[in-house]
């Protein structure tokens, strides 16, 4: 009951609330980002095996951010968290080029998904403070996602250390959801 | 191309879909209520309130200019199927092809050598997986074609197919335990924590949301976490084992394409899926050779592996076997198998006693269509996946008892049935996949039977009369 009022005091301040998931390949920094944005601190992260979720509130906008692990044996997991994600942030290292086509195949996957079907794709190149990182044109070509079709999408460059690029995804993501 | 969009822009790529392959679209995605199709005026207007002012330009780049337009072609061309409906019906009769025939292939030959050649390769497969491009866009079709839960699509799909109410009472509930889950670190790993309360009782019996079911159950199969600590020394030992043979390793293999082939994970033979439910069985088989390898672990095994990662499936079957003393119910000469047959006829007189009466005079015992329901934990085709996992949440909870309650409540469920029919519809209906139109008011069925049993201690005292009969 409480929740709905306050669901519905929202709706008349204009509150918003998105479900994001936030994946991507192991060690890409999506702990990293999740506890950047939550904590405004850089925390030292163990690998996330099952998942973290934290909501962050970020210009009348609470994003329920759900961080889910990324080695490989965890990946087939990910589809539990399909369900109701408005946004889907994409983490992509943008210093191991020797993954990258890794990412790729899984971003594809998961995106091909029915259930992700009307999902905001926010991509971040994140660890560009790291010497020989892609570019986002880069990663854009090489993630293949001039290819998709019916799908909102974008790029953007991150720090998760520093917190650079983080705010700039978030905005790009609570302009461009639709409202229910 | 590359390097001339990478010099100019460094900062931010954005995109929509454009006109000129809107017929490609049309064919590479069914989706026929799309949105986002033409040049999306939101973004124009987004992107000149962002600092930068380039990105109009590097959208160009991206996807206007010829030479991209051309290699998004090509990259098309190999992704769409011009017949998507062949694809499809090729999904539904399950003929897909194996994306990794080994060379030489035996994948349909049950000539192999010896075992070493089983898991030999089983081991090869993973050396072998990894950079595989164009398959990328095989597997692309294929996860358009499943369904919620990761099940191609076929007949039964509809029935797993949630509407929007259910995805937003999914997404609340989801919430909730959110609130009700505290983070702890255990044995220097980390693991969600409850309070075994009443309000934890009435949300598993609502139905743990999807998000949440890994947690939750390893929660219940740990006895609330205190046999967590056990893992440690487990997943040791687990790793030792998977250098061993067992002696099972070809009965399994037997087995392994053959478990649940319509869910997405385990259609790819030697894929992830198939090599870690081969890991885990041989590596239980080989820790407990009184067990060893049984037909029905496959499906239980298969359906841990949908929730938890390969070594957690491991230590959860385990914990399972422990918990819920399944050992009993695969050892030789099924004991639990045949208490569980002796406790449910009983039940059934009790609670069902009209069903009880027509199968007795028709001489259709529990054994002739319980076993497949209890010897596969219910996973083995008996009910539809969406209720299945609710009758897990429920197991997870109470134990192996309320797996007899749900065998009542499907005889109860369809009591009209069964009492007006004769012997060959009843056994083929039984033998079947019964469905169940209101999960919700199946599982409140399953909680009334199984609270009243409870409260007269009723499992416990059939179990005394059944070992006394025995004896």
């Amino acid at each position: 009951m409480g929740g709905n009022l306050s669901k519905a005091l929202g709706k008349l301040f204009g509150n918003k609330e998105m479900r994001i998931l936030m994946l991507g390949l192991d060690a890409a920094g999506k702990t990293t980002i999740l506890y950047k944005l939550k904590l405004n601190q850089s925390v030292t992260t163990i690998p996330t095996v099952g998942f973290n979720v934290e909501a962050v509130t970020y210009k009348n906008v609470k994003f329920n951010v759900w961080d889910v692990g990324g080695q490989d044996k965890i990946r087939p997991l990910w589809r539990h968290y399909y369900t109701g994600t408005q946004g889907l942030i994409f983490v992509v290292d943008s210093q191991d080029r020797d993954r990258i086509d890794e990412a790729r195949q899984e971003l594809h996957k998961i995106i091909s998904d029915r259930e992700m079907k009307d999902a905001l794709l926010l991509v971040f190149a994140n660890k560009q403070d790291l010497p020989g990182a892609m570019t986002p044109a880069e990663v854009t070509e090489k993630m293949g996602l001039a290819r998709l079709r019916d799908r909102q999408w974008y790029v953007h460059p991150s720090c998760a250390t520093t917190g650079e690029g983080l705010l700039e995804g978030l905005n790009w993501m609570s302009q461009n959801v639709k409202t229910k | 191309m590359q390097a001339e969009s990478s010099s100019e822009h460094k900062d931010t790529t954005t995109g929509v879909a454009t006109e000129p392959m809107d017929d490609i679209a049309l064919r590479v995605s069914p989706s026929s209520s799309t949105t986002i199709n033409t040049t999306n005026p939101t973004i124009h207007d987004q992107a000149s309130e962002t600092p930068n002012d380039k990105r109009n330009d590097t959208l160009d780049t991206i996807s206007s200019s010829g030479t991209s337009v051309m290699s998004v072609l090509s990259d098309i061309t190999d992704f769409a199927d011009p017949y998507p409906y062949r694809t499809m019906s090729r999904a539904i009769n399950g003929n897909i092809p194996p994306l990794y025939p080994s060379p030489g292939s035996k994948v349909n030959s049950t000539v192999i050598a010896d075992a070493e050649d089983v898991k030999a390769q089983y081991q090869e497969a993973e050396g072998r997986m990894k950079p595989v491009p164009e398959v990328a866009a095989e597997m692309e079709k294929w996860y358009w074609n499943v369904d919620r839960y990761g099940f191609m699509f076929d007949e039964q799909t509809s029935l797993n197919a949630p509407n929007r109410a259910h995805t937003e009472r999914e997404i609340s509930r989801a919430e909730k335990w959110q609130r009700m889950a505290k983070r702890v670190r255990r044995q220097n790993m980390e693991v969600f924590d409850f309070a075994w309360t009443a309000k934890l009782v009435a949300r598993v019996y609502k139905g743990v949301p999807d998000s949440w079911r890994r947690e939750v159950w390893y929660y219940f199969v740990t006895g609330g976490l205190r046999d967590f600590d056990e893992d440690v020394e487990l997943l040791a030992k687990y790793k030792e084992l998977l250098d061993q043979s067992s002696e099972h390793d070809r009965q399994i293999d037997l087995d392994i394409p053959r478990t649940m082939h319509g869910h997405v994970l385990f259609r790819t033979r030697y894929g992830y899926g198939q090599r870690a439910l081969f890991n885990v069985l041989r590596a239980f088989a080989i820790l407990d050779p009184k067990v060893g390898y049984c037909q029905g672990m496959t499906n239980v095994a298969a359906m841990l592996l949908l929730y938890f990662e390969e070594e957690r499936c491991f230590t959860g079957l385990m914990h399972m076997f422990e918990r819920y003393r399944l050992r009993n119910l695969f050892v030789p000469g099924f004991p639990a198998l045949m208490e569980a047959f002796f406790v449910q006829e009983r039940l059934m007189e009790m609670l069902i006693p009209k069903v009880a009466k027509h199968l007795d005079n028709l001489m259709i015992s529990s054994s002739s269509y319980a076993t497949r329901w209890y010897i596969t934990l219910y996973t083995g085709a008996v009910i539809p996946y969406h209720l299945l996992l609710r009758i897990w949440d429920l197991m997870f909870l109470c134990g192996f008892d309320i797996l007899i309650y749900t065998a009542i409540a499907l005889l109860k469920w369809h009591q009209e049935f069964i009492i007006s029919a004769e012997f060959e519809t009843i056994m083929e209906r039984l033998n079947g996949l019964l469905t169940v139109h209101d999960d919700d008011k199946f599982v409140h069925l399953i909680r009334k039977l199984y609270e009243k049993g409870q409260s007269r201690c009723l499992t416990d005292r059939l179990r005394g009369d059944y070992t006394k009969s025995t004896s």
